[in-house]
């Protein structure tokens, strides 16, 4: 059993007490399961306008379900959750993601059976051209400039991820919620996907960013949380959270 | 590039206009659904009743046949007024939107024609030749509604000014 200290109902977001603006996001006592069975005890989270926050925990510790919920694909049992400053339990994922939150989900969401071309080519109904979306994707994503006319399901994992960021990032989003970006990836695509969501950070995008590797957010992130069993139970800069994420993750 | 804190503020725009569905509705389908099959179960179990009593000549059996009838009934009643509450309310919700539309629509519709022609209605105006205390507004009293019918002036016999609607006005129909 973990022995980490727990948090308040404050979260994470305006990490050692500072004042911040409206939250974009903000969980309050948020409870989920699948049949019956409880997999989130009352999660508490905040995001604020233009930070990035890192949930960190072990495998299975309802840091994907969180996301899930949080973007209409699972309902919950319990809580609020807050976008914008309005209650939106039950909203369609279509309606939010429309609006402006856009999840990347584990295991990147494209779609095999088209070209990149046409995957890029789903994102245009929101009103950004197909040339615009073309060529935002190609400045960030060299690589898939290369590759537009190829089946998206033909290509390596590293380049899937980097098409279905292009396709999150053609949609302007005011928050981008990232699921386990680095999943099954080689190290230094890892690195060049984290190069993309820093400069995208930068631009002063809103990110809630899910990981369970825990060192390649260390430099992205602004406040991370530390999730086990359900429970966030440390939030704080990611570089304070180190020990407690040792103690998370080995149980020590 | 997107300026962020006006996408952050369109994102609060949109998240505030965004519908949600009401739980209540799912509750509602619930229990007409309910009421449905209760209805449906009562309607069933009476004639079952019946047949079970018509079957036997033992009392006890005919009696126990009774019992099955009366409860298929109110089944059937119970289940008929919640099919009959939820289907209403449904019918009623839409009834209740679509008559505050109407009036809506109505209410815009007079207001263009009075935007459309400020000036006072001609019947209403006083002139020399129609001084009758009928066709005469009382003072302060709020200009008459396009389309309304003008009062018509006293005929005369000879040929005099007559108080005719004008022909630009515009003719709206407020019949609804």
């Amino acid at each position: 059993m973990t022995t980490v200290p727990s948090v308040g109902a404050t979260g994470v977001g305006g990490v050692g007490g500072e004042p911040g603006p409206e939250p974009l996001l903000e969980l309050r006592g948020l409870r989920a399961g699948y049949d019956g069975i409880d997999v989130l005890h009352g999660v508490d989270l905040v995001v604020h306008p233009g930070r990035v926050v890192a949930v960190l925990g072990p495998n299975g510790a309802g840091k994907s379900t969180t996301l899930k919920v949080l973007a209409g694909l699972h309902p919950a049992s319990a809580g609020d959750i807050m976008v914008a400053g309005r209650r939106v339990n039950g909203a369609r994922p279509d309606d939010l993601a429309r609006r402006g939150l856009c999840l990347i989900p584990e295991g990147r969401g494209i779609f095999p059976n088209l070209t990149v071309r046409e995957n890029l080519w789903m994102m245009t109904h929101r009103g950004p051209s197909m040339a615009d979306v073309e060529e935002q994707a190609a400045a960030r994503f060299p690589q898939l400039g290369r590759f537009m006319a190829q089946t998206a399901g033909t290509l390596s994992g590293g380049q899937q991820q980097m098409l279905a960021m292009a396709r999150g990032l053609a949609t302007a989003p005011a928050l981008l919620v990232l699921d386990e970006l680095s999943m099954g990836l080689a190290p230094i695509i890892v690195d060049q996907l984290y190069e993309v969501v820093a400069q995208v950070a930068a631009e002063g995008t809103s990110i809630l960013l899910v990981e369970q590797f825990a060192r390649i957010v260390m430099d992205v992130a602004d406040d991370a949380a530390v999730m086990v069993q359900g429970r966030i139970v440390q939030t704080g800069r990611p570089r304070d959270l180190e020990a407690s994420l040792s103690q998370a993750y080995l149980g020590g | 590039m997107i300026d962020q804190p006006q996408r952050v503020e369109a994102f609060k725009a949109e998240i505030a206009e965004m519908s949600l569905p009401d739980p209540a509705s799912g509750r509602d389908r619930l229990l007409l659904r309910a009421g449905g099959a209760l209805m449906a179960l009562g309607v069933v179990l009476m004639p079952v009743a019946y047949v079970m009593s018509h079957d036997t000549l033992n009392a006890l059996q005919q009696r126990d046949a009774q019992v099955v009838a009366i409860m298929g009934l109110v089944f059937a009643v119970v289940g008929g007024a919640l099919f009959l509450r939820y289907s209403l309310a449904q019918f009623l919700r839409f009834w209740l939107a679509r008559l505050s539309w109407e009036q809506q629509a109505q209410t815009d519709r007079l207001v263009d024609a009075v935007r459309a022609d400020p000036a006072p209605v001609p019947a209403a105006r006083p002139t020399a030749t129609t001084p009758t205390k009928a066709a005469a507004p009382a003072k302060g009293a709020p200009a008459k509604p396009a389309g309304a019918k003008a009062p018509t002036p006293p005929r005369k016999a000879s040929g005099g000014p007559k108080a005719t609607p004008k022909p630009d006005r515009p003719q709206v129909d407020t019949t609804g």
